[in-house]
Order: C-alpha cells, then structure tokens, then sequence
C-alpha cells in the first residue's frame, strides 16, 4: 500500500524519537471516490489526533509525504489531506446527538466563540454538575520549586484551552496538590466563561457512571454526556487500572474530546508508562500533551502552605510556629492542613494563644506512637535489669531492703501502664495479696514527691517501658 | 440513623445502645476537648450553625477508652436533631462486603469505627478511599475511628492515608483509676442506681481496670440488685461478684 511505503521513507528520513511522536499517532482513512468522479483514486486523509502532531506534520514532512505519493503512483495517485480526527469508530447517532446538543446550545444563545458548547443536560442520571471546588484556585496555590512548572503550565492551559498542551498530565505523590491545580484550572475556565460545560470528576465516578449506564442500557446518553463537555478533568486515573470496559469506553470519550479540541486534565500518583494495568493505547495517549510533576515540597514552602492556610481559617500564627509544624511534618500538605486543623480546635477550646508550646502539646494527638504493649513480665524483667537485680527476687519472699524497694517500683509500674486488676498483679509478684499491690502503690507515690532519686528512677522506667 | 445502608441491612444487625450518649459519657480532663469538638462539630453545628465544624474527624485510642460510644454518641445526637446518619462498625467486615460503603455519602453524617480491621485490605481501601471523596463532594461529614493514630495505622493505599491525615485528629485518652471511679458513679447515677464513691474504688481495684470490663459488670450489678431488690453495698457487690 502506498502509505506503506511513505512510512518505510519516513522512518528512514526522522529519527525514531520523531517518528514516535509524531508520525505513529497518524491514522489513515480512505474516502473512495464517488459516482461523478470518475477516473479518480479517492482521497487519503491522514488524521492527526491533536493540533500538535497536525501541526508538526503539516510542517515538517506533509509536503514530502505529498511528493512522495506522486511519485509513486503518478497520475493514479488518491488525493492527501490532512486533519485531526481518529478513524475509531464513533457511532453515528452519538456524533449526531452532541453535534445536535451544540447546535441547541447555539440557538439558544450560549457563547460559542471558544468552542465551548455549554449544553443543558436534559438527563437525570446525567444531569450536568461541574463538581469544581470554587475554594482551589491559583491565587491560594502556594508556589515553590517543586511544583512551580507544573503551576505555570496549568495557567497556560487556561489560556490556550484545548490547544496548548493537551491532554494535561499531573503526576506526582499524594497530597502535593495536583487536585488543587486541576481544580484551579476548571475554576478559572469558568471565570473566563460562565458557560463552559467544565467536569471535574474522581476516576470512580466514571467507572461507577458507566456502569450504571451498562445497567440501565443508556450507553448512548453516557457517551453523549461525557463527550459534550468543553473541560474533562478526571482526578487520580490509576484507578482505571484493572477495568478494561472503562478503559475502553474513556479511550473513545478521549478521542472523541481530543479530536474536537476539549481540553482534558488528568492526575496521577506516577507517570503515565508505569500504570500498571493500563491499556498501552492510553499510556501512549496520555504522554501526547504536556506531562509534569509535582514533588513533595521543601522545608520553606511547607512554612509558606502552613502561612496560606492559617490565612485561610482566620487564624493567628507566627512564623516560628508554622517552622515548628514544617520541620515534624515533612510527608504532605494534607498531613499539614489536618496538623493545622488539630492546632485550631485545640485553641479554640481552651482560648489560649498558639505558641510553640502549645503547639506541641496539641499536636500531640497527632504525632504520638501507640504506647508499647507493656506486659507485668515485662516491667519485671525492665525493673529487675535497671536495679541490677535477679527477676526471680522480685517475686520471692525476700523483704530486704534492696529487693523491696525495686519490687515495690515494679508494682506501681504495673499499675500504671497495664490495665490488670491488683489481685492479679498481686499473684504476678509470687501470689502476694492486693493490699500488698496498693500499699506499693502508695509508697512509691510518696516516695516520689519527697526523693529525687526515686523519682527520676522512676520517670526514667516510664520512659523505658513506653517508648 | 441507619446502622447500615441498604441493600445488606438484612445480613447485618447493629443496633444502637440506648446509654451511648454524649451524656453518659465521662469527658473531665484529658477527654474534655475532644467530645466539645464532637459535640460542636455534629451536634451544635447541624442545630445552631455558630461554629465552622471539622468535616473529617479522626478519633484514635487503645482498646475500650470509648470510641465506639462517642461515634455512637454522634448518631444519638443526629438522631435527636432528625437528621440521617450512619453507623458501621468495620470490627464485623467479614460480615458483608465493601458494596456497603455505595451511597453511604447520601447522608449527612457517617460514622465508620475501627478501620484498623479493613487497613491492608486493598478492596475496602479503596471502597473507603472512594467513600471518602465522596463524602467530601457532597460537603457530608465523616468520623472514623481507629486503634492507632493515621501515621502509624496499616493502611497501604497512600491516598487513603492522606486523606485520613487531612482532617482533625484526636486522642482518646484512658482514664486514670479516680477519673473511672467518677465514671462509674455517673454511669450509675444515669441508670438510676446510686453507688458510692467507695463501691467503685473497691471494682476499680480488684477488676481488670478497663473501662469495658467495668461496664460489664455495673450492668451485672444492675440486674443483680434489682432482682434481690438491694442497694450497691460493698458486701452486696463482693458476694454478686465473688471477689
């Protein structure tokens, strides 16, 4: 076949890394000619799936892809054009319906002059929400060296809907701000233009819409829905993996959006090549726009978000508190804001200002490991080696002084940290009575408050057996 | 309230006990903060609005510091105002599957306790983890409750445990043995049983001190007495007892 060969040529021509990029996307569709052309060969369109491989194309090797059909075929050579498009098939009465939905749209006087189409839903179960967060916008997105290239990004997609860089890939870990910024994007679309038709939605829900749709047998109006918005922006995508129907079905949806120049926008918590249980056509696709990532961010722009967000709350914090919360929580932004929450409730209940001080008493809650599991044997064996005596003293008759007192310490401990009644820490200590248990108890308390080095004993064993 | 959402109601049987209330629960010192924000975040808020409340609360502790009952004290509370909430204690799991979790954000308040038992289970988190966004589309509120604190608890899909990270976490903390002996009173007192100070500092001692347990036996008191038609004597509760 003719195209064959131009890509044997064109393989030859570019080096691999072009011919990926640019030439493999290519699809080829093949018009024959009509009754009153007779004598002709028909047309060969090559369709570009965006205006970035259409551009580059048409550029760069278009004129010689047309030589080249000449020369092989001469005068019986089919015509060559070159548009967006995909030759997978979209049902006709699907394309018909949004070509309609526009075309209402239009009449009824929406702006149209972006290409957005701004079509009522008349469904139900379809019905058209954007799900935007109106509180995510640039203005609070708190920029710094890890995600600023993916910030300035973001507002060139704003500015260039659908063309600049699209589809738009956001990958990075959890809690770094990719919904933030995709939410920035829908939101700021909508300020430009009240009419947009932008969706936000989290991966399960097109999972989950659809096979509602399968269900109900309304795959026409899933499919009309989800290909009449101006905007996709779909949260967290790797939750596709392993469902190949959707896979299928968003495939198409991208297509179809792409081809009509929609702008999507899609996160990720990695790049697009290690989604594992992804179709190859969709990792593919999804590096044809633009991919960037945020990383976790650094000590200085955690300050900064902790700064942002207290301005956010109405609340009062100094730049040393923030540090002090930044410098212990390094993992995410979420951990953070949950971190400034805490901070906030305690404050508001005891009315007292935030200092460091107190900052670390109320973040404790949030920070502290669970207590060891603390065992009677156990405080035994830790009591013992700390007094440098034998465990099995501890549970004999022995009243001397020096077995007493360490005995008498491993009983207030056990008090303490377990939840064993005095009977049954009385019968851990060689069967002794529970009055026994309490008198311990008792004299260790006192023994504290009068000798500092029973008391730093102790504390030093608290310390010891709960850490 | 719904203990659980359909369509598996019928495989599930949770009820609420009609004693876990914000009332019946002893909240002086170190638990004081935590129940005033429970109670300002579900229960004057949906009533007054005064106060901006915490979308996502995380309650953590040891085993019977009374998680289960402030959660439930939640749906109490909701039930009170007329509003719908949902209680579901993931400690029984294995009982139905994750399909549960579908249209729990429908309603205004969840309350999921112990997650610990769904942590490394990876289609229950991602079932929560769903939930979760859901929940916070729909501007609903959600309280999870767990053994351990959202850094050190077992769950291994990260975006979950963000998440749980997002909101404000609280300690619940154990009582020391005075602060049971008051809550044993008070939980006497409110089941119309008087029980000196003295009688409760007796069980606190010679039982094991959890709460729980504790529990446990004030309601085997509670028959007891009220069969012999006796008063909560310290001899009275040695012989019921055998201690």
């Amino acid at each position: 076949m003719i195209w064959d060969e131009c890509l044997n040529r064109l393989r030859d021509e570019c080096s691999q890394q072009q011919f990926n990029t640019w030439i493999k996307p290519l699809q080829v569709k093949y018009t024959p000619p009509n009754a009153t052309e007779t004598g002709k060969s028909g047309t060969l369109t090559l369709l570009a799936p965006n205006s970035a491989v259409l551009q580059q194309v048409h550029e760069k090797f278009f004129p010689k892809i047309k030589m080249w059909f000449n020369e092989l075929e001469g005068e019986n050579a089919p015509a060559v054009t070159l548009s967006i498009g995909s030759s997978t098939a979209i049902s006709t009465d699907i394309a018909e319906t949004v070509a309609a939905m526009e075309k209402k749209s239009d009449a009824q006087g929406h702006v149209h002059n972006t290409g957005f189409s701004s079509y009522p839903a008349d469904s139900s179960d379809f019905e058209f929400k954007s799900h935007l967060n109106s509180t995510f916008t640039f203005d609070n997105f708190v920029e710094g060296k890890s995600n600023q290239l993916a910030r300035a990004a973001s507002q060139q997609v704003t500015e260039n809907l659908g063309n600049a860089y699209n589809p738009f890939f956001i990958y990075g870990g959890v809690g770094l701000g990719k919904t933030h910024l995709m939410h920035a994007i829908g939101n700021s679309i909508q300020k430009n233009n009240a009419k947009a038709r932008v969706l936000y939605l989290h991966s399960e829900r097109f999972v989950a819409d659809m096979v509602k749709a399968l269900q109900t047998n309304r795959m026409n109006e899933f499919k009309v829905f989800y290909r009449s918005v101006d905007a996709l922006l779909i949260d967290d995508i790797q939750f596709f993996a392993g469902k190949d129907r959707s896979q299928e079905e968003f495939f198409h949806t991208f297509n179809y959006l792409l081809e009509g120049q929609r702008q999507i926008i899609l996160t990720c918590d990695r790049y697009p090549k290690e989604i594992q249980g992804l179709e190859e056509r969709l990792k593919s696709r999804f590096g044809w726009g633009l991919t960037v990532a945020v990383e976790p961010p650094e000590l200085e722009m955690r300050v900064a978000i902790l700064m942002s967000k207290a301005v956010q709350f109405g609340l009062n914090l100094t730049y040393e508190v923030a540090f002090f919360i930044a410098k212990r929580i390094q993992s995410n932004v979420r951990e953070l804001e949950g971190a400034l929450r805490r901070v906030m409730a305690s404050a508001h209940f005891t009315g007292k200002p935030i200092t460091i001080d107190f900052v670390r008493e109320a973040l404790k809650d949030l920070l502290s490991l669970q207590a060891k599991l603390v065992t009677i044997e156990n405080i035994q064996k830790t009591v013992a080696e700390y007094y440098k005596v034998k465990t099995s003293d501890l549970l004999a008759a022995r009243r001397s002084r020096s077995i007493a007192r360490p005995r008498q310490m491993a009983m207030a401990l056990a008090k303490e940290l377990t939840n064993r009644s005095l009977p049954e820490i009385g019968e851990a200590f060689g069967g002794r009575d529970h009055t026994t248990v309490l008198h311990a108890c008792r004299k260790i308390k006192e023994l504290i408050a009068e000798n500092a080095d029973l008391a730093e004993d102790y504390t030093n064993l608290l310390r010891i057996l709960s850490t | 309230m719904r203990a659980f959402p359909l369509p598996q109601q019928a495989t599930l049987s949770v009820q609420l006990p009609d004693e876990a209330t914000f009332d019946s629960f002893y909240s002086e010192h170190q638990n004081a903060e935590v129940v005033a924000r429970l109670k300002a975040c579900f229960f004057q808020e949906v009533s007054t609005l005064s106060s901006k409340p915490e979308q996502f609360v995380y309650l953590w502790g040891s085993e019977a510091v009374g998680r289960t009952h402030l959660l439930q004290a939640v749906c109490h509370a909701c039930m009170t105002l007329g509003k719908e909430c949902a209680y579901l204690p993931l400690r029984d799991h294995k009982q139905f599957t994750v399909e549960i979790l579908e249209g729990l954000e429908m309603l205004p308040f969840v309350c999921l306790d112990d997650i610990d038992y769904i942590a490394s289970n990876a289609i229950w988190e991602e079932g929560l983890f769903h939930l979760y966004n859901r929940i916070r589309d729909n501007a609903g509120y959600l309280i999870v409750s767990a053994k351990m604190p959202p850094r050190e608890i077992n769950i291994c899909l990260p975006d979950l445990k963000s998440r749980l990270m997002w909101g404000a976490t609280f300690q619940l903390h154990e009582l020391s043995d005075e602060e049971k002996v008051s809550a044993l009173v008070l939980r006497a007192k409110l089941r119309g049983i008087p029980l000196s100070a003295e009688t409760a500092r007796f069980l606190v001692y010679r039982l094991s001190r959890d709460m729980q347990t504790l529990l446990n036996q004030l309601q085997v008191l509670d028959e007891a007495s009220l069969v012999a038609k006796h008063t909560l004597t310290l001899p009275f509760v040695r012989s019921v007892l055998e201690i």
